[in-house]
């Protein structure tokens, strides 16, 4: 009866381990999937930019039903140097997971053409 | 022939009750625990071997379609023309004896890099078993979308797309010069 309190034991302890380990890998693996999938709609979104008015921008549908909570903000950059007949333009997804945490941002810097072409420079 | 004392007997039995070990519901309770103990560790083995394997699975996932849309992007911006088939579809280079002839085999997407008729490199793009792909053109957009299946269930047809299942969409913009042919 000793070899099964010392199992039950040691067998309790690293479950207590694991259980939180496996819940950070699981978390850490859905933050990765939002990551990838924030890259590949702010690339489409820098896409429609190119034929639509940027402040029109909307987040997909795929992408709004996947994360509720993510919104699109799009502005407009003063920068020095711009080349003339070019503005900077950013588009911004915020994600707010909880009241406690911060929220989490993506943002990509679009170069935008007074007459409606648009040059593209990534930056995050 | 003697039969034995009354005395004697019951100090016989005693001597066989309190031998430890003995008793059969003793043992097979020990045997129970120990039985227990050991699945459990089993099974704790077991998840973090699986967590292990489809957290590789996954972060493999991701990084194809990265490169994917890389790759889609990269080809559309050299083209000069779109042309999408039964199987998938095509850009043509602006210089025009050259192809990225793309098709859909399953969950993989296969590239081909065609340079006046002959092959000179090929790529592929797998995904998770169960993933499909969709393609659509309209004036100046191409869109490409991958069905993701749910974790561990491959789809059986495309026609019955659990609710479940997840679309994942990259939008290529054709440009004004190029032509967008067909629709899937």
């Amino acid at each position: 009866m000793v070899e099964m309190v010392v199992c039950t034991v040691l067998l309790s302890v690293v479950t207590a381990v694991l259980a939180p380990g496996l819940y950070a890998v699981h978390q850490q693996r859905k933050l990765t999937r939002y990551d990838t999938h924030t890259l590949l709609e702010l690339n489409n979104l820098a896409a429609k930019a190119t034929q639509e008015v940027p402040s029109t921008l909307e987040l997909s549908s795929w992408f709004a039903d996947r994360y509720g909570a993510a919104t699109l903000q799009v502005e407009n950059i003063d920068a020095d140097g711009a080349s003339a007949g070019q503005q900077p333009i950013r588009l911004t997804i915020v994600r707010t997971l909880a009241e406690e945490r911060p929220a989490i941002e993506h943002s990509l810097t679009i170069w935008k053409t007074v007459d409606a072409s648009a040059d593209e420079e990534a930056s995050e | 022939m003697r039969r034995p004392s009354s005395v004697a007997e019951s100090q016989q039995k005693l001597r066989h009750a309190n031998r430890r070990g003995a008793l059969f519901h003793y043992y097979m309770m020990y045997l129970f625990l120990s039985s227990v103990l050991l699945t459990t560790s089993g099974m704790c083995i077991h998840v973090v071997l699986k967590a292990d394997s489809a957290d590789a699975k996954i972060a493999l996932d991701l990084k194809t379609l990265l490169r994917l849309e890389e790759r889609l992007r990269g080809d559309a911006v050299q083209s000069a023309g779109l042309e999408t088939r039964e199987d998938g579809f095509e850009f043509s280079h602006t210089a025009g004896a050259r192809q990225f002839r793309w098709s859909v085999n399953k969950n993989a997407l296969r590239r081909e890099d065609i340079e006046n008729g002959d092959m000179v490199a090929s790529e592929r793009f797998v995904f998770s078993r169960g993933t499909t792909f969709e393609f659509a053109t309209d004036a100046k957009q191409f869109v490409v979308t991958l069905w993701e299946p749910p974790f561990g269930v491959p789809q059986v047809s495309d026609a019955e797309k659990s609710p479940t299942v997840k679309p994942v969409r990259m939008i290529i913009i054709v440009p004004d010069s190029k032509t967008a042919k067909g629709e899937k």
